[in-house]
C-alpha cells in the first residue's frame, strides 16, 4: 500500500512536472523610449519615432542637430523556444514636463517589431521587442524636460 | 487513499494556477523628450555706412562686422564720418545649442529721398560667421556688406529700410 502511494505520488509529480515544464514567459527592458530634442518653431505637429529609432516630424515641428539621446524603446522577451506571443501596447501615454508638469504631450501611436506576433528563438528562447510612437507637440510648446516616470506598460501573452 | 487524492487535488491546482499566470508578462518603458526654446532673431542696430564722398570714378567701400570701413581712399576721405555701425542682432535660444546663419543671397538697392538713384549692397559678411552658438542662450550676431558708388553718385541720404533680413535656424 506505502508503495503504491509513493508510485502515485511519483506520477503526479510528474504530470505536475511536465506542466510546469513550459518556460514562463517574461520581458525586460533593456532600453528607455527617447524622442531627443525637439524645437517648436512654427507651430504645432509630431514627432514620429519608428521602432527601427529613427525620427520624423509633422507640421512645425524641427529637430536640431544636437539631437540628445534618441532611441526606440528596446524590451527583451524570453520563454519557451518556438512559442509565439502576442504584444500589447498602451493607446496613449502622457508625458509631463519635469515628469510633474502642468506642461504636458501625449504619446500614442505605438508602433512595434515585430508588428504582431512575436516568435521566441528556437535556439535562445528569446526575442527583442522595438517599441515607437509619435509624440504630439503644441505650437506653444512650454520648453523643458519631458517624462513619466510611471512609464507605459508592454505585456506579451503566449498565443 | 483519500490523502493521496486530495495532495493529487492540491498538487494539479497549484500547478495549474502557476501556468496561467506565467503565460503573461509586463515591463515598463519610461519615455522622455526634450523641448527647447524655439530661437528668436531681433535688431539691436542698423547697418550705417556713414558718409562717402562722391568721386569721378565711384567704387566699393567693405563695412567690416567690426564697424570698420576699408576701400577708396577718396571715397572715405575726411573726418566727418557721420554714424558708421556694423548692424547687429541678438539671437536667442536654448543654452549651448548651435544655429545656421542666413544672410541675403544678393544685393539690394538703398535709394536716396524720391528714389531718383540708388546704390547696391551686397557681398554680406557676418560674425559669427555661417554658424553661431547660444553660450547661456544668447549671441549677439554682427553683420556688414559691401556697397557700390557710382560715378559721380549723386549726393543724398540713402536707405532701406526692409532689404536686410537675416535668418537664423537651429542646425
Amino acid at each position: 500500500m506505502k508503495d503504491k502511494f509513493l508510485l502515485l505520488l511519483l506520477f503526479f509529480l510528474l504530470c505536475a512536472g511536465a506542466l510546469m515544464a513550459q518556460i514562463p514567459i517574461s520581458i525586460s527592458k533593456d532600453r528607455d523610449m527617447n524622442f531627443g530634442t525637439i524645437v517648436a518653431s512654427s507651430g504645432s505637429g509630431t514627432v514620429v519615432l519608428s521602432a527601427s529609432g529613427s525620427r520624423s516630424t509633422t507640421g512645425g515641428i524641427m529637430l536640431p542637430s544636437i539631437n540628445g539621446t534618441v532611441s526606440a524603446a528596446q524590451f527583451t522577451v524570453t520563454g519557451e523556444p518556438g512559442f509565439t506571443y502576442a504584444i500589447t501596447l498602451p493607446t496613449d501615454f502622457i508625458l509631463y514636463d519635469s515628469g510633474v508638469g502642468p506642461a504636458s504631450m501625449i504619446v500614442n501611436a505605438f508602433t512595434r517589431t515585430p508588428s504582431a506576433t512575436g516568435t521566441l528563438n528556437l535556439a535562445t528562447g528569446t526575442q527583442t521587442v522595438l517599441v515607437g510612437a509619435t509624440l504630439n507637440v503644441s505650437g506653444a510648446q512650454t520648453a523643458g524636460s519631458y517624462n513619466n516616470d510611471a512609464g507605459f506598460q508592454v505585456t506579451v501573452n503566449y498565443n | 487513499m483519500k490523502k493521496i487524492i486530495l495532495l493529487t487535488a492540491m498538487v494539479m491546482i497549484a500547478s495549474t494556477t502557476t501556468a496561467v499566470a506565467q503565460s503573461e508578462a509586463t515591463a515598463t518603458g519610461v519615455t522622455n523628450a526634450r523641448v527647447i526654446t524655439p530661437i528668436t532673431i531681433a535688431k539691436e542696430i542698423d547697418m550705417n555706412f556713414g558718409n562717402l564722398v562722391a568721386t569721378a570714378g565711384g567704387g566699393a567701400i567693405v563695412l567690416l562686422t567690426d564697424g570698420t570701413r576699408t576701400g577708396d581712399a577718396a571715397i572715405l576721405a575726411g573726418t566727418q564720418n557721420g554714424t558708421i555701425t556694423a548692424a547687429e542682432f541678438t539671437v536667442n535660444g536654448e543654452t549651448d545649442f548651435t544655429f545656421d546663419i542666413a544672410l541675403p543671397a544678393g544685393s539690394f538697392d538703398v535709394s536716396n529721398t524720391g528714389a531718383t538713384a540708388t546704390m547696391s549692397v551686397g557681398t554680406f559678411v557676418s560674425s559669427p560667421n555661417a554658424t553661431g552658438t547660444l553660450t547661456l542662450g544668447t549671441e549677439t550676431l554682427l553683420v556688414g556688406a559691401t556697397i557700390t558708388l557710382d560715378a559721380n553718385q549723386a549726393s543724398g541720404t540713402y536707405t532701406n529700410e526692409t532689404g536686410l533680413a537675416i535668418t537664423v535656424n537651429y542646425n
